[in-house]
């Protein structure tokens, strides 16, 4: 694994415990430019994740809580009238940061999301006519509560589609949950992080995952499983091919982040629930396997030799 | 009609003008040696005008010139033959029409016609030959038909580049694989009527062997021809080799010039009880165009269709124009007509009243001085022994008194001349004698159970009557002394030594290089004659009964036929069966790999587990034993998943190492 990345992923082990696998994905869809979706309920570390990650890799934070109230001026910010020399000046709202945790993110109303979708997908926003560029790095990381849904405006499946990743971190395991109520407040640890990246590395890091080898078979494997979704009786669409390009990406990042310049089959099972999952529809669990069908196509689809 | 127009062009442009015009020459190829030589010329100019073309794209032949070139084709193809029908005319006619269809070639369309009519014109050559050769020959331009046809779907551009052509015979070839067991299976199954369906016009071919006349005059110089007049097959026991006489025409009358041979009736089968110390043999004959069939003297049965004649040969009903296979019986100590009837007595001592009075003359007196028949046949034959005579296959001319002019005169000649002078002798001395024609001797083509024997082999001897004895075969050519045998014969016709007494039989153990290749290609073009060429309808009962089957009808036949036909094309256009072939021998080597490791139970690969998931697995079992195999399939990993281009060298070294790997504890 690539040393750097390595500690970092070690240092947010010591403050998410048990939660490798999350970090890891989290730090994937950093690596491939995408944007972070969390489902799950309130409590769970969303917050600490975001704001471990951020401080981590040395990148500037901020979090907006969606409310139903909440209007697009309070994301991107507005122009206030200067009585000094009579003029309108932009004052830059939450949205002008590197990280940002947009937490509950279905509270709010469609506007107020397509406001940050625009920002998501744009790189930039868009204010009393005039187009101002977001900083780089720029990282989304959207929460979203799936089980109280009265009164919200859940993302519908094209927005979703707009989050590379998707991922929840559930409760703790026993053991790990001892430990977290044994240990200090998690704000004073994240305070006492160390940053170990900084903007310009990560960068660097983002550009280096676009030259990650991704051969024929490779992708031949890759297309199977993207042909097995849209052949499924499970789903009416399967992956669009911004999802199969999605999931390109997520797979050379998680290859990079192995320390790898090229991407291997494991890659793409690596990332395929958080990819794919938030893409297809229908999220029944098998009864008998305790597997979604997202996760059987992944058992079915045998990898090219 | 513009786009129409520039559709074309690029048809054009992606044509594989090089392996159709290969495809193309390659089918002509053999014809080449049937037609007159300019249709080969010109054919080879308008490829190379093709080809041209193709390299040159601004230059275009105009439509009037290619109308002028065929109208003129065709033109020379009636000078040369005065018609358009029958076999020469037919293949030159069509072979011209097909060189200049490339002419022709604008679309695809129109190089899947000529691509599709080469298969056609494959079958032509067999018009003229049925060699194995040109069979075996046939499946070259096959396969660049195959790879024109190839080419033409694929969108790379053809390239005939050494190392390509590996890779290119590959892929055709197992379209030929899958193409043999069908083209197997209608060859065995499909019915054959029993006679000829037609016979090719104009093929008319000189016939050899032996002829029913025999004219001493106009014989100056004998070719011997190494062409193979029948091969034998004994069942059983074999006849000494200097008894191997093969009889076919009995002549018995003669005007002073040629021997003739007269009316005879025929004889029904000798009866059961004769058939001790007989040798039962089959031959297969070369077609002679006359009803005779050869026999070893003396034949006692007759095959189907043929019967035996009252001078001891056998004659087919009908004339022999196809090679014939059938069986025999023969006996040689069988004793015939010890008596002879006077009308039989005077046939057989009869000559011309007049002519060669010598000879007559010098017979009658020797008669007078022995005192036996017996006695003066073997005075003739001490006389040849002793005196100066001479066996030649060129004697020179010989005068209008033929006999007085061989035997007092010039004293050199061949089989003939001494087969004929003793009859001569022999009848002016009032002693039944006659001319039997046939061939002396045998080869065994060591690789096989069977014997060749060749026109060269060609003989003539005589049968002597003597009371009590009956027909006595008395051959005065075996008689001539050794050192009289012309040089040249001893170097050049081996085979013919044979015939003499004082010779030593070739010892057919000891041949040379060339001799053996010779016995290899006799015995494949045997096989091919009795299993191909020869596959009739008996030879196809003959088949099935092998196999236990008998009572086939046709329609039993084509039923067959068709469902295992259409059972091999149901198996080829299974998915497993592309599957198995198409896959590349990399990972078929990893897949055996995986194999073995759920034979010796050590792992279970489930199809989704990628290569990585197998080390993991290994690993887990048992690191250090496994230590080998993590590397390689490493190196699989890397191969599979780092290269974009894997050079060829690297996968040939891993399959290797797949195969190599050992998976038993």
């Amino acid at each position: 694994m690539n040393s750097q990345l390595l500690k970092a992923v070690e240092q947010l082990n010591q403050i998410i415990l048990g939660k490798n696998e999350q970090i890891k994905l989290a730090l994937v869809c950093l690596l491939a430019k995408g944007h972070l979706l969390i489902e799950d309920l309130p409590g769970m570390g969303k917050t600490t994740l975001a704001h471990a990650l951020a401080k981590v890799l040395g990148l500037d934070f901020q979090r907006i809580q969606f409310t139903s109230d909440l209007l697009p001026a309070d994301i991107i910010g507005s122009a206030i009238y200067r009585r000094s020399d009579e003029t309108f000046k932009f004052h830059q709202g939450p949205i002008f940061t590197q990280v940002i945790l947009a937490d509950e993110v279905n509270r709010a109303t469609p506007k107020s999301q397509s406001a940050l979708l625009e920002a998501m997908e744009e790189y930039q926003v868009t204010s009393e006519g005039v187009s101002r560029k977001l900083p780089e790095p720029f990282f989304v990381i959207a929460t979203q509560n799936p089980f109280h849904q009265i009164g919200t405006y859940p993302l519908p499946e094209s927005q979703l589609d707009r989050f590379l990743i998707r991922i929840s971190l559930g409760y703790p395991a026993q053991e790990v949950e001892r430990l977290l109520l044994l240990g200090q407040e998690t704000r004073v640890q994240i305070d006492e992080l160390e940053p170990l990246l900084d903007a310009t590395q990560l960068l660097e890091f983002q550009a280096q995952v676009n030259n990650v080898t991704t051969s024929d078979k490779l992708l031949d494997y890759l297309q199977l499983l993207i042909a097995a979704t849209r052949n499924s009786t499970h789903w009416s669409h399967g992956i669009s091919p911004r999802g199969g390009l999605a999931l390109l990406k997520a797979a050379k990042a998680w290859a990079f982040l192995e320390g790898r310049d090229f991407v291997i089959p494991e890659d793409v099972q690596a990332v395929w629930q958080s990819v794919a999952g938030h893409r297809l529809m229908s999220q029944k669990t098998s009864a008998a396997t305790q597997l979604t069908p997202v996760d059987e196509i992944l058992l079915e689809t045998a990898v090219p030799r | 009609m513009h786009s129409s127009i520039s559709q074309i062009e690029f048809e054009k442009r992606a044509m594989p003008i090089v392996a159709i015009l290969l495809a193309h020459q390659l089918v002509l190829i053999p014809l080449y040696f049937f037609i007159p030589l300019w249709i080969a010329v010109l054919n080879t100019l308008v490829a190379a005008t093709v080809f041209y073309c193709a390299r040159n794209p601004h230059v275009v032949i105009n439509r009037w010139i290619k109308v002028g070139v065929t109208i003129v084709a065709i033109a020379g193809v009636y000078m040369a033959f005065r018609k358009f029908s029958g076999r020469d005319a037919g293949v030159s006619l069509i072979a011209v029409m097909y060189g200049l269809k490339i002419l022709e070639i604008q679309t695809k369309r129109d190089a899947n016609l000529v691509l599709s009519l080469s298969f056609f014109l494959l079958v032509a050559g067999f018009f003229f030959t049925q060699e194995p050769l040109i069979a075996f020959y046939q499946f070259i331009p096959v396969i660049a038909i195959l790879n024109a046809f190839v080419a033409m779907q694929s969108l790379e551009k053809f390239e005939l580049a050494a190392g390509n052509l590996k890779g290119v015979l590959k892929d055709l070839s197992r379209y030929l694989v899958i193409a043999i067991p069908i083209m197997i299976v209608l060859f065995v199954f499909f019915p054959r009527l029993s006679g000829p369906l037609w016979r090719m016009p104009g093929a008319s071919v000189a016939t050899t062997g032996v002829s029913d006349l025999m004219s001493l005059s106009e014989i100056t110089e004998l070719q011997t021809s190494e062409n193979i007049a029948f091969r034998v097959t004994f069942n059983g026991d074999v006849p000494n080799e200097t008894d191997m006489y093969w009889r076919v025409v009995v002549l018995d009358e003669f005007d002073g010039l040629s021997w003739r041979r007269t009316n005879r009736n025929l004889l029904p089968d000798m009866d059961e009880t004769v058939f001790e110390g007989s040798f039962d043999y089959s031959i297969t004959l070369e077609p002679t165009k006359t009803n005779y069939l050869v026999a070893l003297d003396k034949p006692i049965s007759s095959p189907q269709n043929a019967s035996l004649v009252d001078d001891q040969t056998v004659r087919s009903r009908f004339r022999l124009l196809d090679r014939t296979r059938y069986q025999l019986s023969s006996k040689p100590s069988l004793i015939i007509d010890s008596s002879l009837s006077q009308v039989q007595r005077s046939k057989n001592v009869r000559i011309p009243s007049s002519g060669n009075a010598d000879s007559v003359d010098w017979a009658r007196d020797l008669r007078a001085r022995v005192n036996s028949d017996e006695e003066f046949v073997n005075e003739v034959l001490r006389i040849i022994n002793r005196e100066e005579y001479y066996y030649t296959l060129t004697p020179g001319e010989m005068d209008e008194q033929i006999i007085d002019s061989f035997w007092l005169d010039k004293r050199r000649g061949f089989c003939e001349h001494y087969a004929s002078s003793l009859v001569f002798l022999a009848r002016a001395a009032n002693i039944p004698a006659r001319i039997v024609i046939g061939y002396q001797g045998a080869e065994k083509n060591p690789r096989t159970d069977y014997w060749i024997v060749r026109d060269a082999n060609a003989h003539a001897w005589t049968e002597i009557w003597f009371e009590g004895r009956g027909w006595v075969r008395v051959d005065p050519t075996a008689a001539i002394a050794s050192q009289r045998i012309e040089e040249s014969l001893l170097q050049e016709y081996g085979q013919r030594l044979g015939l003499f007494d004082d010779f030593e039989i070739v010892e057919l153990d000891q041949v040379g290089l060339l001799k053996e290749l010779q016995y290899w290609m006799d015995e494949i073009n045997s096989g091919w004659n009795d299993w191909i060429l020869d596959y009739n309808q008996s030879r196809q009962r003959q088949f099935f009964q092998n196999w236990g089957i008998s009572g086939l009808s046709d329609h039993m036949l084509i039923i067959i036929m068709l469902s295992i036909v259409s059972g091999l094309v149901f198996i080829s256009g299974l998915k497993w069966f592309h599957g198995r072939t198409e896959r590349d021998p990399l990972a078929q080597r990893f897949e055996n790999l995986i194999q073995r490791f759920e034979q010796q139970g050590i792992l279970k690969v489930e199809p989704h587990f990628g290569p990585k998931a197998i080390i993991d697995k290994l690993n887990k079992i048992d690191e250090t034993r496994f230590r080998e195999h993590t590397q390689v399939l490493n190196r699989y990993i890397t191969l599979r998943y780092a290269e974009r281009t894997p050079r060829q060298e690297q996968i040939n070294e891993l399959e290797k190492a797949l195969t190599k790997l050992k998976v038993r504890s």
